[in-house]
């Protein structure tokens, strides 16, 4: 019994580190998801002028999806508020944005639909490059973390069965 | 006037929905500006909008249009998608899906002698719609009377021509008074059957009227073709390349008369080469404009 009282105390330990390290991937998941959406949006005014009420409908992707994000931004489309996407964006609380994402976001969304499609589509690569950037460093400072935080979550784990045994 | 709520934003909405019955029923226009008047065009007179949803014939007293009132007014036109509509936004205008027709104007960028952006939209005026299905009746009794035979129909801007000839198209498609025949309609700007084509209509929605005629003539065999507001060049060349296939053509032009419109040489070379025997030109009756053929020898 004192054997499997102390493996569960390892284990809850080293669970513990590794779904804070989780959290950091989902940033990464949101970051991805946001960027496949920008292309998705530059691909439907670059190839057929989709008006954007349509191109919302059409846009699928899990993430997205099941944080609500989609749900919203197809809401405020029906509801007929002038620039969806940006409101969508500057009230989104299910998702937890880092300001510079946000901001690029926002940027990009408060002019999309008042350009011509070559303005659009240079606007949607802006945004892209920009987002792949924090991408890019956050990635980076994800996988340190999440080491960081298995290891962490290992060791006091195992700290724990050496001061209880 | 009600078609056009879904366009405008809440504050104009309300404005214009409290207009009384009357000024909404004979209001051809609306138009906005930034730093300018509210105002409405019946055929008469222009009249202000003031912040209260009444009308009033002084400046003065209009409501003041900013530029996110134009700029709200141009996203509700465009489905919030400009780049959909720059095409026609450079040639100064848009056309929304149930055909309604604005002229829109900004800050234009030239390349290489031809505009390619517009952006900072200042000027709209929004043509109000009046769908009459029997302003074609005249012309379609016409018509009967004298199968086969092209027609000319001439009025100033405003009056009413596509109005007509949206009735008459409609009118031989679907047979109002005949057995419905084949017409193609050359529909440059998609506002003459903007709700698509009806009976045996064929219609060529954005395609140029050069362009439009040929394909027509040559792939549809239509027992009838209808354009709006010929008068170039181009137009009359496409006409005259296909006279020799014998349809008759159902054509729109600017001008008051037969006397005014045959002063255009393009014209003139219409009428010289037989195309059009016929003639007819719009008369104003108070809010209404009829048809009247005028008797003109060949």
């Amino acid at each position: 019994m004192k054997i499997i009282g102390l493996l569960l105390v390892f284990l809850s330990s080293l669970a513990i580190g590794v779904s804070k390290a989780e959290e950091y991937r989902e940033k990464d998941k949101c970051i991805n998801a946001f960027i496949e959406f920008l292309y998705f949006i530059r691909h439907e005014i670059f190839v057929y002028q989709t008006p954007q009420c349509k191109i919302f409908e059409k846009f699928q992707n899990k993430y997205l999806e099941s944080a609500g994000f989609i749900e919203d931004l197809r809401k405020n489309v029906l509801e007929g508020r002038n620039q969806p996407l940006f409101h969508t964006v500057k009230e989104l609380d299910k998702i937890k944005l880092d300001a510079e994402t946000r901001d690029i976001l926002l940027s990009f969304a408060e002019s999309l639909g008042t350009l011509s499609v070559s303005e659009e589509c240079e606007r949607c690569d802006r945004a892209v490059r920009q987002l792949e950037e924090v991408y890019r460093k956050q990635k980076e400072e994800t996988k340190g973390k999440t080491r960081l935080c298995r290891s962490v979550g290992g060791m006091i784990g195992a700290g724990l069965v050496l001061l209880l045994w | 006037m009600k078609r056009l709520y879904s366009y405008l934003p809440q504050n104009l909405k309300m404005m214009i929905a409290s207009l009384p019955e009357e000024t909404k029923k004979s209001a051809c226009e609306l138009r906005l500006r930034v730093g300018g008047v509210l105002s409405l065009s019946t055929y008469t007179k222009n009249l202000f909008i003031t912040p209260r949803g009444k009308v009033s014939g002084d400046i003065r007293d209009g409501y003041i249009c900013g530029d996110t009132d134009v700029a709200n007014v141009v996203s509700g036109l465009t489905e919030g998608s400009v780049y959909r509509y720059m095409n026609t936004v450079n040639s100064g205008y848009i056309v929304t899906r149930e055909g309604i027709r604005a002229g829109i104007v900004g800050e234009a960028v030239y390349t290489s002698g031809s505009i390619t952006s517009v952006s900072s939209f200042s000027s709209l005026n929004i043509r109000l719609p009046h769908d009459i299905d029997s302003s074609g009746d005249t012309m379609l009794g016409f018509i009967r009377k004298n199968p086969g035979q092209s027609i000319l129909l001439c009025a100033p801007a405003g009056w009413g021509k596509t109005t007509v000839i949206r009735s008459v198209a409609k009118g031989i498609g679907m047979g109002k008074f005949t057995l419905p025949q084949r017409v193609s309609v050359i529909d440059e700007r998609g506002e003459i059957l903007p709700q698509g084509p009806l009976g045996l209509i064929d219609r060529l929605n954005g395609y140029s009227k050069p362009d439009g005629i040929e394909i027509a003539a040559r792939l549809f065999s239509p027992e009838y073709i209808i354009c709006d507001e010929i008068g170039l060049q181009d137009d009359v060349d496409a006409i005259l390349s296909v006279q020799n296939i014998g349809i008759p053509f159902i054509a729109t032009t600017h001008g008051r008369c037969f006397d005014e419109i045959i002063l255009r040489p393009n014209i003139k070379r219409l009428v010289e080469h037989r195309v059009f025997c016929n003639f007819a030109h719009l008369e104003r009756h108070g809010n209404s404009c009829i048809t009247v053929f005028e008797e003109k020898t060949m």
